[in-house]
């Protein structure tokens, strides 16, 4: 089964680092996939330059990604 | 500022040029009083600012201070240069006094073998009389002769004339122009200031909402970063309704005063090999305000309207420079790939 890809913006992180998906794009692709979403579940946040997978936390109403950095992957080395 | 500059007194180019005044050959009016009187070229010069005196001699074939032929007492006083006539005036008449005095002295020195001193000094309020009433003379010829009358403009601009002394048809005019441009450089270095400061002050108007903004305290610019590139649809899917507590829209961004583009790219930790940038004048200019927000660094939400639409996002996209490379890469990656 694909991993869920959800559009971030990395520069929207919380003081933890948690990306916060409370963007248009995040929201966007949150609603395709609303109901199989839980926490814990490992989903693939991506944006122009790159991609990397996060663990998914909800917090102070929304979903986070914890992001695994060790999973980084630039689109243009590839 | 323009309008500054156009009012701004002492400017070189404020000074008529006196040959445009000059009625051509056979035009002049009817009204002989009305017409400027045929004259040489300026007398004033307008040259360099290391010179702190100008001397400047008006040619003798021109005896401006003889009355011309054609010209009569009844004759209305020209005055087209707009000069008050009285600051070359007061000299020269200060100095003819002076002169009668020292003559006076010379002549009251010469009688002292002859006469007692206390005549002498009785007699020399006498000797005041002639000289003083030859300057007074001369005045009222100069003034209503009208023997200078180019130099209104200067005397509006600061040049101060210092004196005039009418020999043989000779006019010789002392001008000086010590400060002119100095005070042309002062006025330069003010209105710089000014927009300097109206295009790195943000308005007073503050974010929409009473959300606080940044507060301009010195000129210095007020760095605004983001991770990757701020093109307008990046902008467009980046807003935020959910990020500051009164769910005022907006896009993340580092920014903190005093910091460089540099300090704040490291703060942001981005992940990205580019980043954007911009200053907080900048994105007012464009409607733009920030919002200090919860997150990591220096987070900030430059507020925006919500839905972001295209020519919106794109005058904002405007606003930041061209992406340049990350200067402080988030070298995470390399440690946690290592563990």
């Amino acid at each position: 089964m694909s991993m869920i890809k959800i559009l971030s913006d990395f520069n929207n992180r919380d003081e933890q680092g948690r990306v916060r998906l409370s963007t248009i794009g995040a929201l966007r692709d949150i609603s395709v996939h609303r109901s199989e979403l839980r926490e814990g579940l490992e989903v693939l946040l991506y944006e122009d330059e790159f991609e990397m997978i996060a663990r998914l936390v909800y917090d102070l109403g929304m979903w986070k990604g914890i992001l695994r950095e060790e999973t980084i992957r630039y689109y243009d080395e590839h | 500022m323009g309008e500054q500059r156009a009012h701004r007194p002492g400017r070189v180019g404020a000074v008529p040029d006196v040959h445009e005044r000059r009625a051509p050959s056979g035009t002049a009016s009817p009204s002989t009083g009305l017409s400027p009187r045929p004259q040489g070229p300026a007398i004033v010069s307008t040259g360099g600012s290391n010179e702190s005196f100008k001397l400047t001699v008006k040619g003798n074939a021109r005896p401006s201070a003889v009355p011309l032929p054609d010209q009569t007492e009844e004759r209305p006083l020209k005055h087209e240069g707009g000069l008050p006539l009285w600051p070359p005036a007061v000299p020269f008449a200060g100095g003819l006094i002076a002169y009668g005095l020292n003559r006076g002295s010379k002549q009251t020195d010469a009688r002292a073998s002859e006469q007692p001193a206390t005549e002498a000094l009785i007699a020399a309020p006498g000797l005041l009389a002639g000289p003083a009433e030859v300057a007074g003379g001369v005045v009222r010829t100069v003034a209503k002769r009208a023997v200078v009358k180019t130099l209104g403009a200067i005397a509006i601009t600061g040049v101060a004339a210092v004196g005039v002394l009418v020999a043989g048809g000779t006019a010789i005019i002392l001008t000086t122009n010590y400060g002119l441009n100095e005070m042309i450089a002062a006025q330069d270095k003010y209105n710089n200031a000014i927009d300097t400061h109206r295009q790195d002050r943000p308005s007073a108007a503050g974010a929409p909402g009473g959300l606080p903004t940044n507060n301009v305290q010195d000129d210095r610019p007020i760095y605004v970063v983001r991770g990757g590139e701020a093109t307008p649809l990046n902008l467009k899917n980046n807003i935020d309704t959910k990020i500051h507590p009164s769910g005022v829209p907006g896009f993340s961004v580092q920014s903190q005063a005093g910091l460089t583009v540099p300090q704040l790219s490291a703060s942001g930790r981005f992940f990205n090999k580019r980043i954007s940038a911009t200053t907080v004048a900048r994105l007012a200019a464009v409607g733009v305000r920030l919002a200090p927000t919860s997150g990591i660094g220096y987070h900030k939400t430059a507020v925006t309207s919500r839905p972001l639409s295209n020519a919106d996002a794109a005058r904002i996209s405007a606003a930041f420079d061209p992406p340049i490379p990350n200067p402080a890469p988030n070298l995470a990656r390399g440690s946690a790939t290592d563990q």
